[in-house]
């Protein structure tokens, strides 16, 4: 069988030569100590096929970065498999496209060899015919608007010179259409996702999509020449070539083609570098960063959720109030604690109720839906109508929907603060930043990285290193003489720094002052990042903190407002949602 | 430098917000410093030191000052910037002076607000970050090159496009195969006419061949002190070996570059003293102050003799036919092939130079260097040359906790037999 991992590979002389071929199609990988941890997941696991190949098989190499180019050298040990090698050249003139014609000339040879008669001109000629044919048929597929998990079936059959027949499922209409680029991406589980949020995806153009299939290849005197110009000039670059975001770009015109509302741009950790794939202005897009394979979902969902509803201009349509009820129900089940907030028609907070998480989340929601009831004694018909928020929001199951926490963030402190441009929210185990425009509506907006730095999480390890709680923290933090810097923003290093601290003999003080400068560091990177400007609404539960409000106060130069129960906007906003959907 | 840095860096931090008035005080700065390293340099250390040492701040301070100035990666052919008179200056040398005064984290949390994703190397995030910064002029050239590593070209690209500078990148096919080598002469003609372009003057390709010359002999004097090195060592810092690659590959073909290595084997030659133990450098050392700057010291047991990149791009380039033998110094540098190539290359080297053990330095973001590491541990050990991988960050001194390194290092010296 002959193998391959890029999409530079000319799918063209592999038709040509009609010997079997498929594109390593695999998502699992075990650490191996040969590949280094710097080196991206998809490389992890074609190095884990090239492993698995026996010496029948030969295996295509396209050094199309350092990875690719570090894990072909390496199968050339560890792996049965025969290999030959094309040099990807990473410029798009005429003489790089010279250069990789000889590249595929050589390719053609070995593929003669393995099949053990020469590819004729003629077949070569028909390679480009069935290879025009099967990109024409997938494009065919997207104007029909068929689901895109169909499609993604039909690209991976075609990476493989086959041609899929779809069942004919279609996308829903008047739900926003979305488009990713960038990144390679092709998990159906994504694609599920991007479903349940309430949107359809109607094109992948990354190299796990269709990037591979565009771009013109005519019928001409020199074959060769004639794909090496589809691979080098005329399809979509990837990620390693320089000139890619110029108005010019093959990926604009398929964009503006396919009327996607919103585009994704995924960039793949340790690959896509400068986010700069070019999306026409006029599309809104976001930039997310991913891994492969695809790991927490669930923050991702809330990243592009909060996307969709931002394409959605607020929630749509007001529904009838449900029975008689006159109150709303905002929870919020985020992964420290699960907020619960009851309003009634004047957004007045008429009781509010914070728990732990816990491990069960669903749980403790319903724990607090029946103590609230109890207080205020009222049934489940009292309830006009509930939306749940955060983290956990699609596991409170009595709630008539979800909307994202950047949205009812978004939501609680415009309606506190109606000034309010920017909100902080540092929660426990994740940070936010939102911008807003004048009327109130999400325009960007950053969320920490999977990880405890910049969250109340980090706050509350090195309270327990220093045997201090938070308010003595911020309380010595006022006493600090030494500007003292905790280098380490990841919360295991930073913990043995200052454990090394306190054994230097340093001050509690000053360690303390220090800690809040290194969370807040990471908190005005976001802040930057968005282009955030005041006023600052301060959400969370760490906006109680003294030490931390000071502190981020001084490194942005802004004042900030701080809501009287700031762990409790998400729910609060959540609750305003439902009461605006009812009450109109 | 290191200490002394850090605190220029710290007042220095006080006008971050203020570009111009930043440049002004980091020029005065360093303008002494190149100074006293021309003018006041310590004696009793080894003159291939104090040149290097001079060469590598004056690069910087030249750029710092503006006038003729190319950004240049460290394989980018200098010869052709320098033969116009042209000022090359590493990207990564910009990178490393942030971060010797600690002030990296600023370019990079420019960089992070301009969508440059952190899993991209420091040292191309910090340049990136300080062009945007406009701490530096604008250069009249950026010029890259697609190997050592991937990175390069958008960096580089990025850089130009802050600047609205020319930008020319020359791709350099992996493989080191003769038949590549017409392919990247082409484009090295093609950058010629884009200097001559901006310099609206012919190309003195007389220079340019002076400066080869140079570089010939440059060549043949690292050879001759590679034989030396094989018994004898001079007493380095560890950013030393940082900035004597980082001179040697961005001033290749200048006289200065060739008193350096004339230096070097007198040096060498008249070397009295030597460590317990000796060792090899992988890939590039951690530029800011860091507990390894005391581990590996001129006073230490245990030293450094050498980088990796020292002896990369050394080849025999030829006055006579100057374009196209700078294209094979290119193509086949040794840098530009496979793992094991790269493995051959530093087992010979290793070997040569009877060092106890050679350190990787996994540079967080390299691909190119650390893709390559596991497989360098298990060649080195079937040879019996203990090995270390250091991962770290060689730029962001807020990445990991020096403590970490030290520990590591510590051990890997217990291992080869060294006490505190
Ligand atoms: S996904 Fe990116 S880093 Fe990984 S192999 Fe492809 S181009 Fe290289
Ligand atoms: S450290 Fe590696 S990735 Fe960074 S510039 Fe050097 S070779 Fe490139």
């Amino acid at each position: 069988m002959i193998y391959y991992a890029c999409s530079y590979v000319p799918l063209e002389i592999l038709l040509a030569s009609k010997l079997p071929f498929a594109k390593i199609d695999s998502v699992d990988y075990t650490e191996d100590p040969l590949v280094h941890r710097n080196l991206c997941g998809y490389c992890k696991t074609t190095f884990e096929s090239l492993k698995a190949m026996n010496d029948k098989d030969l295996f295509i190499a396209v050094d199309s970065c350092d990875a690719m180019r570090r894990i072909n050298d390496l199968a050339r040990d560890f792996s049965k498999a025969r290999i030959i090698q094309l040099r990807l050249p990473w410029k798009r003139d005429d003489e790089s496209k010279n250069f990789y014609r000889d590249q595929l000339a050589n390719l053609l040879e070995v593929l003669s060899l393995v099949r053990g008669s020469s590819i004729t001109l003629e077949e070569l000629k028909e390679g480009i015919k069935r290879f025009n044919d099967l990109k024409d048929y997938l494009w065919q597929l997207h104007r029909e608007n068929l689901k895109y998990n169909e499609i993604q079936k039909a690209i991976d059959f075609a990476n493989s010179g086959k041609r899929y027949q779809p069942s004919l499922k279609y996308i829903r209409k008047g739900v926003p259409r979305l488009a990713v680029v960038g990144g390679i991406i092709k998990d159906r589980e994504f694609l599920k996702m991007i479903e349940d949020i309430g949107a359809e995806l109607v094109l992948n153009e990354t190299c796990g999509g269709m990037r591979g299939f565009t771009g013109e290849t005519f019928s001409a005197s020199d074959p060769l020449y004639e794909i090496a110009t589809r691979l080098i000039q005329r399809r979509v670059p990837c990620g390693r070539f320089v000139d890619i975001e110029s108005d010019t770009s093959p990926l604009q015109k398929i964009l503006l083609s396919q009327k996607p509302e919103g585009v994704i741009k995924l960039n793949q950790k340790f690959c896509d570098f400068f986010d700069d794939y070019p999306v026409p202005k006029e599309i809104p897009s976001i930039s997310l960063e991913i891994d492969f394979p695809l790991s927490s979902l669930g923050q991702l969902s809330t990243r592009i959720g909060a996307f969709v509803e931002k394409l959605r201009k607020g929630i749509a349509g007001a529904i009838s109030r449900k029975s008689k009820g006159k109150y709303f129900l905002g929870v919020d089940s985020g992964s420290t604690t699960t907020n619960l907030v009851v309003i009634n028609d004047s957004e007045e907070i008429l009781l509010w109720k914070i728990a732990p998480t816990g491990i069960n989340g669903s749980v403790t929601a319903h724990k607090l839906l029946k103590e609230a009831q109890e207080e205020m004694n009222f049934t489940a018909d009292d309830i006009a109508y509930c939306v749940a928020t955060g983290y956990g929001r699609d596991i409170v199951d009595f709630a008539n929907e979800t909307v994202t926490e950047i949205t009812c963030h978004a939501k609680g402190a415009r309606t506190l603060f109606p000034h309010a441009q920017c909100i902080i929210d540092i929660g426990g185990q994740d940070s936010k930043v939102i911008r807003l425009d004048e009327k109130g509506s999400v325009v960007d907006f950053s969320m920490n990285d999977k990880c405890a730095a910049g969250t109340g999480r980090f706050l509350e390890v090195m309270s327990r290193v220093l045997e201090k709680d938070l308010d003595a923290m911020a309380a010595a933090a006022e006493r600090a003489r030494k500007k003292l810097s905790i280098s380490s923003m990841c919360t295991v290093f930073a913990e043995s720094e200052v454990v090394s601290l306190i054994g230097k003999g340093e001050s509690i003080n000053d360690i303390s002052a220090g800690l809040f400068r290194s969370i807040s560091k990471r908190i005005v990177a976001m802040y930057k990042r968005v282009k955030g400007q005041p006023p600052v609404v301060f959400t969370g539960g760490v906006a109680r903190n003294s030490g931390i409000v000071k502190t981020l106060q001084e490194e942005l130069g802004v004042k900030f407002l701080i809501p009287k129960i700031p762990d409790i906007v998400g729910a609060y906003g959540a609750a305003i949602i439902g009461k605006e959907k009812v009450v109109k | 430098m290191s200490k002394k840095s850090v605190v220029f860096g710290s007042i220095l931090r006080k006008f971050k917000d203020d570009p111009a008035r930043f440049r002004r005080i980091l020029k005065a700065g360093m303008g002494l410093e190149t100074l006293r390293r021309k003018k006041f340099s310590d004696k009793n250390r080894p003159a291939f030191i104090n040149t290097i040492n001079h060469l590598a701040v004056l690069e910087v301070f030249k750029a710092l000052k503006g006038n003729n100035v190319a950004w240049v990666n460290l394989l980018a052919p200098s010869e052709l910037l320098l033969a116009t008179g042209m000022s090359p200056v590493s990207a990564e040398g910009i990178s490393g002076t942030m971060s010797s005064m600690h002030l990296e984290d600023l370019p990079l949390s420019l960089a992070s607000s301009n969508g440059i994703s952190s899993s991209l190397c420091t040292f191309h995030r910090t340049s990136i970050g300080t062009a945007f910064w406009k701490v530096f002029p604008k250069p009249d050239i950026v010029v890259t090159t697609t190997i050592l590593c991937d990175g390069n070209a958008g960096s580089f690209y990025k850089i130009a496009k802050s600047y609205g500078a020319p930008f020319f990148l020359i791709d350099v096919p992996r493989g080191r195969k003769p038949e590549y080598v017409p392919y990247v002469e082409r484009q090295l003609y093609q950058l010629i006419e884009l200097i001559e372009e901006i310099t609206a003057r012919k190309f003195p390709f007389d220079k340019l061949a002076q400066h080869l010359e140079w570089e010939k002999q440059t060549v043949e004097n690292l050879y001759r002190a590679r034989k030396l090195l094989i018994s004898k060592s001079i007493p380095m810092h560890l950013y030393e070996q940082m900035n004597a690659l980082y001179v040697m590959h961005t001033l290749a073909g200048t006289k200065e570059l060739l008193t350096a290595s004339q230096e070097l084997i007198r040096d060498l030659e008249a070397s009295q003293t030597s460590p317990d133990i000796r060792l090899l450098w992988l890939h590039i050392p951690p530029y800011y102050d860091n507990a390894l700057f005391e581990t590996f010291s001129p006073t230490g047991k245990t030293w450094v003799v050498t980088d990796e990149l020292w002896w990369d791009w050394l080849y025999p380039v030829r006055p006579e036919d100057p374009i196209k033998s700078l294209a094979e110094k290119l193509v086949f540098n040794i840098e530009a092939g496979s793992v094991q190539e790269r493995g051959e290359f530093l087992i010979n080297l290793a070997r040569e130079l009877n060092v106890s053990g050679a350190i990787h330095f996994s540079h967080w973001g390299c691909r190119q260097s650390s893709g390559g590491a596991g497989y360098l541990k298990s060649v080195f050990s079937q040879e019996k040359i203990p090995f270390l991988e250091l991962t770290g960050d060689c730029v962001d001194h807020n990445s990991e906790s020096a403590g970490q390194l030290k520990t590591r290092v510590s051990a890997f010296l217990e291992i080869l037999g060294v006490k505190e």
